[in-house]
């Protein structure tokens, strides 16, 4: 195996190599900053680039497009409210109201640094446990999928502010319901699509997180007109103090811990990682924002590569960005897989190697931007507010090509409006909306499998696990009311 | 600030040009539009086939449009519907394209279309794990007769589509009804292999292209493909033919040109790839993704997709899809 590291650092660091990957980052930030367009649609832009160079190489600077990218993402959702991907949807949780309250700098660079220790954290542990780790992944089926996203939602519940928990589920229905429009995956049919093709597909999600996060926001911040404070932000932000960093490292370690694990397994990993992470730092966290922000970035980050551990040892893609970059070693004619590692362990190395230099060079390229792009922020309202609906009408746009999403987005963005001003928080919504698919199609998975018999249950432990599991922290409540 | 604003417009402006923007018609060009996101197999196709071309001069510049939703009808309704406005493009698809037609998921049909050539052609298969006790598909059809209800067969697509059809083709050949067998759909062959080998189900029926991997790793047996003559990769995978059991079945994939398409620029058009066809680049390309060739240019590719239809058709009916 040593061998094989020191192949994969000789590939990586070569200096065209390096160049690339110099490149893949910048050009995957800049993309993955516009709203909508995260780091599938960033790599697939590079794919003809890729084509012109070697395997090691183009795969190196795709690495680098795919941290990029990620980062990218993270940025808009924490300047603008605009989460251009599910997996950052947790981050804007606390990194917007932290940009918000003067401290836009610091909150970018607290996320590059967490994005940094979390993809870093993921790259070693797949250096030394991809093979085993597969192994988990195909422990984890149908009924552990529907089991693993029911604890998610009951969490997001249970652990929503006191006195949010009735809002907070009635939105988390309201979102699964709106998973249900499109084709059913299962059967094929179509439902409540109304015979328009727009809706066959469902509504996409850069859609709805557009019109319920940024859009309500925009228009928020229009109707209120609070006044604003002019942020001064300098490169001194990017340095945190001692006593924050003893705050945010075991955060971080925990949330890229817990990330990874989730990660592994096929799906929505990244963005359960990061939802799971925010939710377990507030309940056993200080609750600052600060430590809101981490967790999330940290998490998703070693989610991320934790998705490639099916990709490189089992030859399937856990991701829809897995999914297109399995696309480009095959053009490659690389072959992902169990053979992989024995037939190309240049390859095999250096892509996990190149996945650890990415991430440094990101973070060495993004610390010096972040006192520009946080002055984003100060833009007076009159300026930026026009900006952020335009740049998500095109995100949104650039997506699906349909005139009327846009026009189904404002309806979204007006009743999004609605909800908030009468109380109902929104991100429980989202967290319905993106899992009702995966929810409902494992859960149908399994009952089919099971015939509806509840001893099936008894068979796997995993499951009935996870569901007293869910069951339980259900009584957390109650048990702080007593105590209180 | 105007800085970041003007990095701001510069990228947006790059993004809408290389995602969305078609080419006006000058020489030699061509435009691919593509009914799936990219990674897939179509979007693949497209690529290598463009490639191909640029390499052997048959055209100077090739763009590519992902244009994904409604299962594909959103490019097909944009190719029908820009018939007259488009030039140099060509539209890949492949055998969904029939099926969805008939199922009625959308409103057009191939004949709305100009085919130019069939190019590559994937046959079903079927496969166990490795460790499974099934050594032939006659053991599998014997285990579905003794206790249909507790054998479930897991596939890359919704009930009704590519992978089922293909199942319900081999067990309606075996005597058994194909509504009595339990089919799980799986959200791509990639969570439908994952299911093969977590053990969640025993049997999973797939194209051939997505077991490649696996196969080679010797994780899971093929017990058949549905194509005329065995794979030369792969020798010890007998046909269903060999089998005794008649079916052949290809998943094609295919270009096609608006139904606008002058008679010269269509024989251009086919001329064009007969030549690619033939040539280095191409087979390598083939090599590279464990493609089977399938070449049928224009007419012959036309004669192909009616006699397909017909059999679409018929299992679609039995399976009581289409009516």
């Amino acid at each position: 195996m040593l061998e094989g590291v020191m192949t994969g650092i000789a590939t990586a660091l070569t200096l065209s190599n390096l160049s690339w990957v110099v490149f893949g980052c910048v050009a995957g930030t800049l993309i993955g900053m516009i709203p909508g367009l995260g780091p599938i649609s960033a790599i697939a832009l590079m794919i003809p680039i890729s084509y012109s160079l070697d395997p090691a190489g183009g795969l190196i600077m795709m690495a680098g497009v795919y941290y990029g990218a990620v980062f990218g993402g993270s940025t808009s959702a924490i300047l603008i409210n605009a989460p251009g991907v599910a997996s950052t949807v947790a981050t804007s949780f606390a990194g917007y109201p932290l940009a918000r309250s003067g401290k836009a700098g610091k909150a970018l660079a607290i996320a590059a640094y967490a994005s940094f220790f979390g993809g870093t954290f993921g790259a070693v542990m797949l250096l030394f446990f991809a093979s085993t780790l597969a192994l988990l992944a195909l422990q984890i089926q149908s009924p552990e999928y529907a089991a693993l996203i029911l604890f998610a939602m009951t969490s997001i519940v249970v652990f929503a502010q006191p006195g949010q928990r009735i809002p907070s589920a009635v939105t988390l229905l309201l979102g699964l319901m709106l998973g249900t429009v499109g084709t059913d995956q299962l059967g094929g049919v179509q439902r409540f699509t109304f015979n328009q093709i727009d809706l066959a597909d469902g509504i996409h999600f850069v859609l709805l997180v557009m019109s319920t996060f940024a859009l309500a926001e925009a228009f928020r911040l229009f109707i209120a007109q609070s006044p604003q404070t002019e942020q001064k932000v300098s490169l001194r932000d990017l340095k945190l103090a001692k006593s924050e960093v003893r705050k945010l490292t075991p955060v971080a370690g925990r949330s890229a811990l817990l990330g990874f694990i989730v990660g592994v397994m096929p799906g929505a990993g990244a963005t359960l990682a990061s939802f799971f992470a925010y939710d377990l730092e507030k309940q056993i966290g200080d609750g600052s924002l600060e430590a809101g922000l981490t967790a999330p970035e940290a998490a998703n980050n070693a989610a991320s590569t934790g998705s490639f551990v099916p990709l490189l040892s089992l030859g399937i893609p856990g991701s829809g960005t897995s999914a297109v970059l399995l696309g480009v070693m095959l053009a490659y004619g690389l072959q992902p897989g169990p053979t992989l590692i024995v037939e190309q362990p240049e390859i095999f190395w250096g892509v996990i190697i190149s996945m650890y230099v990415g991430n440094l060079m990101l973070l060495l390229l993004n610390l010096p931007l972040i006192p520009y792009l946080a002055r984003l922020i100060n833009l007076p309202s009159k300026v930026l507010l026009p900006l952020v609906i335009g740049f998500s009408l095109i995100g949104v746009f650039l997506t699906t090509f349909s005139v009327f999403d846009l026009g189904l987005m404002l309806g979204f963005a007006l009743a999004a409006g609605l909800l908030r001003a009468y109380g109902f928080p929104l991100a429980p919504m989202l967290l319905g909306f993106i899992m009702s698919g995966l929810f409902e199609e494992n859960l149908r998975r399994a009952l089919l499998l099971s015939s509806g018999e509840l001893s099936y249950l008894v068979e796997r432990p995993i499951t009935l696990l996870i569901l007293i599991a869910s069951l339980l922290i259900c009584c957390i409540p109650l048990w702080n009311r007593r105590v209180a | 600030m105007l800085r970041i604003l003007i990095a701001f417009g510069l990228l947006c402006f790059t993004g809408i040009c290389s995602v969305a923007l078609a080419d006006d018609a000058v020489d030699a060009r061509l435009h691919i539009v593509i009914p799936a996101g990219p990674g897939g197999g179509l979007d693949a196709t497209a690529r290598a086939i463009g490639r191909a071309l640029v390499s052997d001069q048959e055209v100077a510049r090739v763009s590519y449009e992902n244009r994904t939703g409604g299962g594909g009808g959103k490019a097909m309704a944009y190719f029908v519907e820009s018939t007259d406005s488009l030039t140099d493009t060509l539209l890949v698809n492949s055998t969904p394209l029939l099926i969805r037609s008939l199922q009625g998921l959308f409103p057009h049909s191939y004949r709305d279309l100009t085919p130019i050539a069939g190019l590559i052609a994937d046959p079903g298969i079927i496969a166990v794990r490795a460790d499974s006790p099934y050594q032939s598909w006659a053991e599998v059809v014997a285990a579905m007769k003794q206790r249909p209800a507790k054998l479930f067969v897991g596939g890359g697509s919704v009930k009704g589509s590519l992978d089922h059809i293909i199942l319900s083709l081999l067990v309606d050949k075996a005597g058994i009804s194909p509504r009595s067998v339990r089919y799980l759909p799986y959200d791509g062959g990639g969570k439908a292999m994952l299911a093969l080998l977590s053990g969640e189900v025993d049997i999973m029926v797939s194209g051939l292209g997505e077991t490649l991997a696996q196969q080679k790793a010797g994780s899971i047996r093929l017990l058949g493909m549905t194509s005329e003559q065995a794979n030369l990769s792969f020798p010890e995978v007998p046909t269903f033919r060999a089998q005794q059991v008649d079916v052949v079945f290809y998943n094609w994939r295919g270009l096609f040109a608006p139904s606008s398409t002058t008679p010269v620029q269509r024989a251009q058009w086919i001329a064009q790839l007969s030549n690619t066809v033939a040539g280095a680049q191409w087979q390598q390309q083939l090599t590279r993704y464990g493609w089977q060739p399938l070449y049928l240019p224009g007419d012959e590719f036309s004669r192909y997709l009616a006699q397909q239809e017909i059999m679409l058709k018929e299992v679609l009916t039995q399976l009581g899809l289409v009516r």
